[in-house]
């Protein structure tokens, strides 16, 4: 798929895919490449960007293997901006969509 | 590779941020890596997935805002940055004054110049002097207080020059600024007059002072409007909106604006991204007109030795001074040269 479409949308998904639980960052890595396949190490980066944005906070959280695990979660801010987002990016393909199908009837 | 070459990869080109951020982040890196391993891969495939390392890197800084250039830094970078800082402070300062203001404020510096090395030539000639008076003095002793008076004659000349330029700076923004806000303050008088007959004339008065002052500035003569008179503007101007208004109050309005042109709003922005803006802008600039700037130190060079040359036995004094008339003249340049190449571009904080 075009890279630009998943660098654009990439924010989004990651947000969607907080929304449900915290996350852990390999755990929040390896949900959002299941749906785009994107290089996982250009995520960490936007994670580190929304938490520098306080879309996101972080906690420690022990775990059984290994060292504590740094668990992302969506803040108030976070889920607001994820709404937006969300919206805009249903406007977008619809109005794209729209205008597919229009070209294609002429 | 393997996930010690990479954190150590990583380390190095992560250097620019701080300890506590690349630690974060490389831990991030490597509780991957261990995932990745755990099912199944190896050191050297978890690694090949992130693609292309620089690429990864410029990511990582591209989150922190920071700029790529930035990551080969060492301790010199630091220094750059420093003086950078000062430049662009320098620059933001000038650019905020208009390019008649600034070439004015040239000119000015210049003159000081020129008059605080005549000064010198005064001193030495009294000096000269009064050692003659004293020349029963042993020979060292002598040298000896002609050294200090020169020394003494040369902190006070970069005194005055510095003392004289900082004033000026502020003076020409205050101005700038009181000018825009007078501006603002008379549309709205301007709305409000249809129900006060007395507040018209007084607005109508400040406007004339204003068109004037605007020609005044257009035709950039040097004799420049001195504080004193600026703050009595002020005080008139706002006299004149507010007749009943007791003079007391009416400067306190003043003091208060004469503070709040002092705190301008502070961006959020890391200081790091906008020193480099301003040494990029600076560089660029410089670059752009390389020869321009070759002609005008070259120009320059030989006016200074012209100088010299008449002025011949002015000492070093005479020479410090009119070095610092040029340097004047460079840094002038550049700044004009700056601010006509990016106008407006002040955006970026």
């Amino acid at each position: 798929m075009n890279v630009q479409f998943k660098k654009g949308v990439l924010e989004l998904v990651v947000l969607l895919a907080i929304s449900d639980q915290d996350k852990y960052g390999y755990q929040l890595v390896s949900d959002v490449s299941k749906i785009i396949d994107v290089n996982e190490g250009t995520i960490y980066p936007l994670l580190k960007r929304l938490t520098n944005e306080r879309y996101f906070e972080t906690y420690l959280q022990e775990s059984s293997e290994g060292p504590p695990r740094k668990y992302y979660a969506l803040t108030k801010k976070g889920a607001l901006y994820r709404d937006n987002l969300k919206q805009e990016w249903l406007k977008f393909v619809d109005e794209v969509n729209a205008y597919i199908t229009k070209e294609e009837k002429t | 590779m393997t996930k010690q070459e990479f954190i150590h990869y990583l380390n190095q080109k992560l250097a620019v941020l701080s300890d506590e951020e690349r630690q974060d982040i490389i831990d991030e890196y490597t509780q991957h890596i261990d995932m990745k391993v755990e099912n199944g891969a190896s050191e050297a495939e978890a690694i090949a997935d992130f693609g292309d390392l620089n690429e990864l890197v410029k990511e990582i800084l591209d989150a922190y805002h920071l700029n790529r250039s930035h990551v080969d830094s060492n301790f010199i970078m630091e220094w750059i940055e420093k003086i950078g800082a000062g430049i662009s402070a320098a620059a933001k300062s000038i650019t905020k004054m208009k390019s008649d203001q600034l070439i004015q404020l040239i000119i000015e510096l210049v003159i000081l110049c020129l008059v605080l090395t005549v000064g010198s030539l005064i001193v030495k000639l009294i000096a000269g002097l009064f050692l003659t008076i004293v020349g029963f003095l042993p020979g060292f002793i002598l040298s000896f207080i002609s050294g200090i008076l020169n020394l003494l004659y040369a902190i006070l000349a970069l005194f005055i020059l510095y003392v004289y330029a900082t004033s000026r700076v502020k003076n020409m923004q205050s101005q700038n600024e009181a000018n825009s806000k007078d501006k603002d303050k008379s549309t709205v008088a301007a709305s409000q007059s249809t129900s006060t007959t007395s507040s018209k004339p007084a607005w109508q008065i400040k406007k004339e002072r204003e068109m004037k002052e605007a020609e005044e500035r257009k035709a950039a003569k040097k004799k420049a409007v001195q504080p004193e008179v600026m703050q009595e503007e002020t005080v008139e101007s706002i006299a004149a909106e507010r007749p009943a208004a007791s003079a007391q109050s009416v400067h306190e309005e003043v003091i208060e604006r004469i503070n709040s042109r002092a705190s301008n709003p502070s961006s959020n922005v890391g200081f790091l991204s906008r020193t480099l803006m301003g040494l990029v802008r600076f560089f660029v600039g410089l670059i752009c007109f390389f020869p321009l700037v070759i002609v005008v130190t070259v120009f320059a060079v030989i006016t200074g030795l012209l100088i010299i040359w008449l002025l011949m036995g002015l000492g070093s004094i005479g020479l410090t001074l009119i070095f610092l008339g040029l340097l004047v003249i460079f840094g002038g340049m550049a700044a004009a040269v700056g601010s006509f190449l990016f106008p407006k571009n002040r955006g970026y904080h």
